[in-house]
């Protein structure tokens, strides 16, 4: 959205007329229908000072909080803001593991402030609502700030109607109810919770399709929620249906874990795409067969963060509604100043942690070159991804792997794979020192 | 004490400073000098180089009070003159290793990437003298946390993984007279800044507040990898 007007800040950031008329107070003082807003879009954000050629990075997941580390340390001139809506990190990553307590709560919660004082940037505690390109300004609902460059990392949204819920009083209670568990905070504390309450009964999990966040991560969720029910001998199984026609990465090392491990527990039900939910009937309907539950976390379809659509950068044959970018620069087409990283990305690079932050390691090395009139060689992300299959003692699976682009097919595929299938303790804790690893870097 | 045969490095503790111009013209500028200190056993008493078993990880602490260091004796001699290059920072010409048969080699055993190291709970830094199956090779030094492989034979080169740089060397001065080890300074890139402030919560609690960051100086205890820590941890 290169044209910002008020009425499109309005019609697109949700504030309208009426949410203004709750708020009579400000309305007399200005004399204005829509006072408040319009009060904050016209007011700099109440910020330091840019120091040097400010960088905005938009979203406090692991793509955001690397590349504010990195474009500082790689361009020291450069003025960082982190924006970020919560005002905690929990890292989704290892939230498996604590569903199965083999992590304290403290393991996956962090300090956006201590990030932003060990690595000298600012911590802006605000949720972007627009952007304009022309004027290089993003707004939040706390005023504006200019940047030189701008990075959206702002992850993913769930997508319901893909799984035939559209009706907005069933997507509500499908949220509210039975939590996908793939965005952190109280859908994972939610889960948590029912597993705590479950006294036995089917509970149910999905696999979407697509490429949807962390693709090993709802198999070892099942293997996670089989073995709280193996600890606490709960009289259940975990139903997982899979969108897929079977799983597509660490495949003999899920099917040995569900046949070894949770014979029995788990029951695995492979090219289950779901059409319908029926909430009050606890019902998932596939093309062919329907599943009764008792409780269990709905993982729907992924697509990029609403910010993106939001802010017309779209890729027009996007199924999963990611930003239209340089798959090798990550600017958006035609604008060398603003960059999105991480989940958001249209790239079919694994959607997971180690990836987004080894890109953002690459990108922020690709901005502090465009700063000083460089380039840069093409890097390709990391994925390193462990998955707990077994708990007392903690087991791990476990894959490292580059990409390679395919100039015939014009897309990018693994390269460089190595898969270690055979669990082991030794990869229990390796896959713990990951994260310990991983937070430093973000953190530190 | 008298001049000594060793190596490009050495100097007695006495004349160490004095020493350092030299030593930096033969090194490309690289050692950064560090309080001197002899590596001995569990109990104080000096370790000769020769008692060492071959392929076996030691660990001792330096150049501060918690930054462990790994002490091999290699199968094969370790050449000197390999030139190193990290990818961020200058590089530098690598030693070899010390001793009688030039085969006693000392690394920083906190991984450059994202500091993983052997703490007494757990390592996941480890040297193999059997085949790493993450590595696909044995004689390495592998960290299981991102799969970072180092090569203790040529300066701790980066073999495979996303480490940036080689694991710093520790200059290791060796009296071929008595065939004990001093350790006098590091050589590529120090980490120890990043590993104070990430781990700083941790340290105060371990060593006491402050205490961590201490410089070892007179003498550096030496202990096997399985008396340092509790689990290693393999892949």
């Amino acid at each position: 959205m290169n044209k910002f007007s008020r009425r499109s800040f309005f019609k697109l950031s949700g504030i309208t007329a009426a949410a203004a008329a709750t708020t009579p107070l400000a309305a007399c003082a200005s004399g204005s229908d829509i006072p408040h807003a319009a009060g904050i879009t016209g007011k700099a954000a109440d910020l330091p000072k840019a120091k040097g050629p400010r960088v905005v990075v938009v979203g406090g997941g692991w793509s955001g909080l690397t590349m504010a580390k990195y474009l500082k340390k790689e361009h020291p001139d450069f003025d960082v803001v982190l924006i970020e809506k919560r005002g905690l990190f929990m890292s989704c990553p290892i939230t498996n593991l604590w569903l199965a307590d083999q992590v304290k709560l403290e393991f996956l919660d962090h300090s956006f402030l201590d990030a932003a004082k060990n690595n000298n940037y600012i911590f802006f505690n605000a949720t972007v609502i627009d952007v304009d390109r022309k004027s290089r300004k993003v707004y939040t609902e706390q005023g504006y700030l200019k940047y030189e460059y701008l990075v959206l990392a702002p992850g993913i949204d769930y997508n319901y109607s893909a799984i035939g819920v559209t009706d907005p009083v069933d997507v509500n209670t499908l949220k509210t109810n039975y939590p996908a568990g793939f965005m952190p905070g109280s859908e994972h504390l939610s889960i948590k919770n029912k597993l705590a309450e479950f006294e036995g009964g089917v509970f149910v999990l999905t696999v979407p399709q697509g490429n949807y966040r962390c693709l090993p991560a709802p198999y070892e969720r099942t293997c996670m929620v089989a073995a709280e029910f193996k600890k606490q001998k709960i009289k259940g199984k975990v139903l997982l249906l899979d969108g897929n026609p079977d799983i597509t990465i660490k495949k003999d090392g899920f099917h040995h874990a569900f046949d070894e491990l949770y014979k029995g527990i788990v029951e695995y039900q492979p090219g289950a795409i779901i059409k319908s939910v029926d909430v009050a009937g606890k019902t998932i309907k596939t093309e062919f067969d329907s599943y009764k539950f008792d409780d269990g976390a709905i993982y729907p379809r992924v697509r990029a963060s609403r910010l993106i659509e939001t802010l017309g950068l779209v890729k027009p044959d996007s199924p999963q509604f990611e930003a239209n970018i340089d798959p090798f620069k990550y600017n958006v087409i035609g604008d060398e100043h603003v960059y999105v990283t991480g989940d958001a990305r249209p790239m079919g690079f694994s959607k997971s942690g180690n990836t987004s932050n080894s890109e953002a390691h690459y990108v922020a090395k690709v901005i502090a070159a465009h700063a000083q009139g460089k380039e840069i060689p093409w890097e390709s992300p990391h994925t390193v991804c462990f998955s707990a299959v077994m708990i007392d003692p903690l087991e791990s699976i476990s894959v490292d792997a580059h990409y390679k682009y395919n100039e015939k097919e014009k897309h990018f595929g693994f390269y460089d794979v190595k898969m270690v299938q055979n669990w082991s303790a030794d990869r229990g804790q390796a896959n713990l020192e990951w994260a310990r690893g991983m937070y430093r870097d973000m953190f530190s | 004490m008298e001049r000594r045969e060793f190596v490009k490095l050495c100097m007695t503790a006495a004349t160490a400073v004095a020493a350092a111009p030299r030593v930096l013209a033969e090194t490309g500028g690289s050692l950064h000098t560090h309080e001197r200190a002899q590596l001995t056993d569990r109990q104080g008493r000096p370790l000769t180089a020769h008692a060492l078993r071959r392929q076996e990880t030691y660990v001792f602490n330096y150049p501060y009070a918690s930054t462990p260091c790994f002490l091999l004796r290699l199968k094969e001699p370790a050449p000197d003159g390999l030139e190193l290059k990290p990818k961020e920072g200058s590089p530098y010409t690598w030693p070899g290793g010390v001793g009688r048969d030039h085969s006693v080699v000392a690394f920083s055993a906190i991984c450059p990437h994202q500091l993983s190291f052997p703490s007494a709970v757990r390592s996941v830094i480890d040297y193999r003298r059997d085949k790493s199956q993450a590595a696909g090779r044995a004689g390495v030094i592998v960290c299981c946390a991102h799969g970072s492989v180092y090569d203790p034979t040529h300066g701790a080169r980066v073999l495979g993984g996303p480490a940036p740089q080689p694991l710093t060397t520790i200059a290791l001065e060796h009296d071929p007279r008595t065939d004990h080890l001093y350790a006098v300074g590091t050589m590529g890139i120090e980490v120890f800044d990043q590993f104070f402030s990430a781990y700083r919560k941790e340290l105060n609690q371990y060593y006491g507040r402050g205490a961590y960051r201490e410089p070892v100086s007179g003498k550096a205890p030496v202990e096997t990898m399985d008396r340092y820590t509790r689990n290693r941890i393999h892949c």
